[in-house]
């Protein structure tokens, strides 16, 4: 019966995903586990939206409920059926042609026994991260904060059939409700309310992001081995990774969608096509719902991305970044009417003031929190991708390249970000010991192992490439009038 | 990876190795980390060990039962390691969104030291045995004769009768 409900709720979750990305153009291998995370809060949000917003009885164990699920079912499988006849019919044509492509590109790289045995070792350690995490998530084994509040607050749900409001007088009411709305769904189709259940559910979304992250690397004509290099230092370059995996903790999906947009906005930097801008705000959009501070963090990211695209842009990609800049506030600004409709407008901003941010700024408290969270950095035994990181600064200063940039101002960014909050919203306790810190890092560690592959893939502008990169440039060169060309061709073409 | 120069296919070697090295210690490094929390979350001490014992001798350990355990302290470890020895026996919490406390020793609050109160608990939440161990001020209330460990059997028809706590209660064991 469990294996029934955990079937409905990943197809469920994957389906809504699916038709969300329809306008993207992505190909099957991206838009499945794309899918997967996007629908993971994209559903939520539209359960949250159609019980506050048109009363909907979303949850309910009643003739109104059963009828929403079987509307909601009916209307997915309309959609998907509209949406995967072509693409099945059309699957032969495209993959033949894709297999083909495939074969050609491995025919110019000439895989030597070096490479293929580096790259079976990849998939093992990968495989043995992806058993330590369901051997962890089958643990009884749990975290505070989950427990107190991410899974308390979707048994609330649950037990409410799915009302809103049932969290607005608790002391966690500005906490948007993404990821309690997830776990409700998944208690909802179970038939009970487990926490040995709902610990499932963030080792599913993170093996969505990294199948997504690998066949966004292939999309950007990185190699296989290279791409399995970048899941590999992702997964054993933090060892929270693994600890979070097993909490369940509503921060994993955060984590997930988060770093999904803003590889969505490096691919943007890198192929300047507008759907992968799109795409980028979109799950920025959707991380906003999933964390109370996840729309400061969409805001700076994507003042970072603005900043990297400058001179990359044309007058085009306004309209872009206006359906990317909607797409970011739409759940965040939905959060805020209904904390507003409801007057319980508590979160991060309301805890500011002049006087105990006076307090805070004096040196002794500076130091020891900057001191705390430096101890916590430098860990290289908790955080081998530190490592990676200095590499990655060093070589990026020397390069010219947008999405390094980019990847690199963002990790800083993020660092100096958690460094602000302790010093100002975080309780005086966990600001002096940093505490908590280490659940905030992982945001930045698949980023980190990004951007280290590309910058071993090398740039596909840059001129000292090997053949199939010439060979892409060349393509590229063709089809100037879509491409602008990139940076490190463009100071060449202006003299 | 032949086109590459020697430095990317170096780093690009050194990183494979980390890696191989990493997920084999992960083998010995992850049950360890598992077992540590673990052991954190619940290490039976003598007197937890003592309790779980005595119920466990009387009780069938089932969700269904809800037991009152009443040893006077909130957040205490004790508390939290008879609940995880006696899983998955259901526990009234002395913490709820609906009854907040201020933490630490619940015998100087109401809601745990008046026998009108302790009745509503006993009614509303259903409970059916009650565990009381060493604090005085609440085995007072319960009538019992000396310090020590009792369990009881909440008999709820009397209780609903409106007879006193004390007589509502009917005693299953002591242990000195």
């Amino acid at each position: 019966m469990i294996w029934i409900g955990w079937t409905l709720f990943i197809v469920t979750l994957t389906a809504v995903g699916f038709l969300l990305l329809r306008p993207f153009g992505l190909a099957l291998a991206e838009r499945i586990p794309a899918g997967f995370v996007a629908g993971s809060t994209a559903l939520p949000l539209l359960l949250f939206v159609a019980n506050t917003f048109w009363g909907l009885p979303v949850l309910a164990q009643s003739g109104a409920g059963l009828a929403f699920f079987g509307v909601l079912l009916l209307a997915l499988a309309i959609g998907i059926a509209v949406e995967a006849g072509p693409a099945w019919r059309g699957r032969k044509g495209t993959g033949r042609s894709s297999r083909r492509a495939r074969k050609h590109e491995s025919d110019i790289e000439k895989q030597s026994i070096l490479t293929r045995v580096a790259m079976v070792a990849l998939v093992i350690a990968i495989a043995i991260f992806l058993y330590q995490m369901a051997a962890g998530a089958a643990k009884p084994l749990f975290g505070w904060d989950e427990y107190s509040f991410w899974l308390y607050a979707a048994k609330l749900i649950t037990l409410a059939g799915g009302r809103s409001t049932v969290l607005l007088h608790n002391a966690y009411a500005s906490y948007p409700l993404g990821f309690p709305y997830l776990a409700a769904w998944c208690y909802h189709l179970i038939g009970k309310i487990s926490i040995a259940q709902a610990k499932w559910i963030s080792p599913l979304l993170t093996a969505a992001t990294l199948l997504t992250i690998y066949s966004l690397l292939i999309r950007l004509r990185v190699s296989r081995l290279l791409a399995l290099l970048a899941i590999a230092i992702t997964v054993w370059g933090t060892k929270t990774l693994l600890l979070y995996n097993w909490l369940a903790f509503g921060e994993m999906a955060f984590m997930d969608t988060y770093v999904l947009g803003v590889l969505y906005g490096m691919a943007w930097l890198r192929t300047l096509k507008r759907s992968d801008l799109a795409l980028c705000g979109l799950f920025l959009g959707l991380s906003t719902f999933l964390r109370v501070d996840g729309s400061y963090v969409a805001i700076f990211t994507l003042v970072l991305l603005w900043f990297a695209g400058i001179g990359a842009t044309h007058k085009g990609h306004l309209a872009s970044w206006a359906i990317a800049l909607v797409a970011a506030a739409l759940p965040a600004l939905l959060w805020l009417y209904f904390k507003d409709h409801y007057h319980a407008r508590a979160g991060w901003i309301t805890r500011l003031s002049w006087s105990t941010i006076g307090h805070r700024l004096r040196p002794p408290f500076i130091t020891t929190v900057w001191s705390s969270v430096w101890n916590t950095i430098s860990n290289l035994h908790t955080y081998p991708i530190g490592v990676f990181f200095v590499i990655l600064v060093i070589a990026t200063l020397f390069s010219r390249r947008r999405e390094l940039y980019f990847l690199c101002a963002l990790v800083f960014a993020q660092i100096a970000y958690l460094f602000a909050a302790y010093m100002i919203v975080f309780p005086a306790f966990q600001a002096l010991h940093a505490s908590s810190l280490d659940r905030y890092l992982m945001r930045v560690d698949p980023l980190i192992a990004v951007a280290f592959v590309l910058l071993l893939a090398g740039d596909p502008g840059n001129p000292r490439q090997s053949v199939r990169r010439v060979s892409a440039r060349g393509r590229r060169r063709s089809g100037s009038r879509q491409f602008p060309p990139s940076e490190a061709e463009s100071p060449v073409h202006a003299r | 990876m032949k086109a590459r120069p020697v430095i990317k296919q170096i780093a690009i070697l050194l990183t494979c190795l980390w890696i191989v090295t990493a997920a084999w210690q992960s083998f010995t490094t992850v049950p360890q980390t598992i077992a540590h929390s673990l052991a954190q979350s619940a290490r039976p001490d003598r007197q937890a060990q003592q309790v779980a014992n005595l119920v466990r001798a009387h009780l069938p350990l089932t969700s269904r039962l809800t037991v009152l355990y009443l040893n006077g302290i909130d957040g205490g470890d004790n508390f939290y390691r008879v609940r995880y020895l006696l899983y998955p026996l259901s526990f009234v919490d002395y913490w709820s969104w609906s009854d907040p406390n201020q933490g630490g020793y619940v015998w100087n609050t109401p809601r745990f030291t008046q026998a009108a109160s302790l009745r509503r608990i006993m009614l509303n939440r259903h409970v059916s045995y009650v565990i009381a161990i060493d604090h005085p001020a609440i085995l007072r209330l319960l009538h019992a004769p000396a310090n020590g460990l009792y369990l009881y059997r909440v008999q709820r028809k009397k209780l609903l009768a409106g007879a006193m706590l004390a007589s509502a209660l009917s005693l299953v064991v002591r242990e000195p």
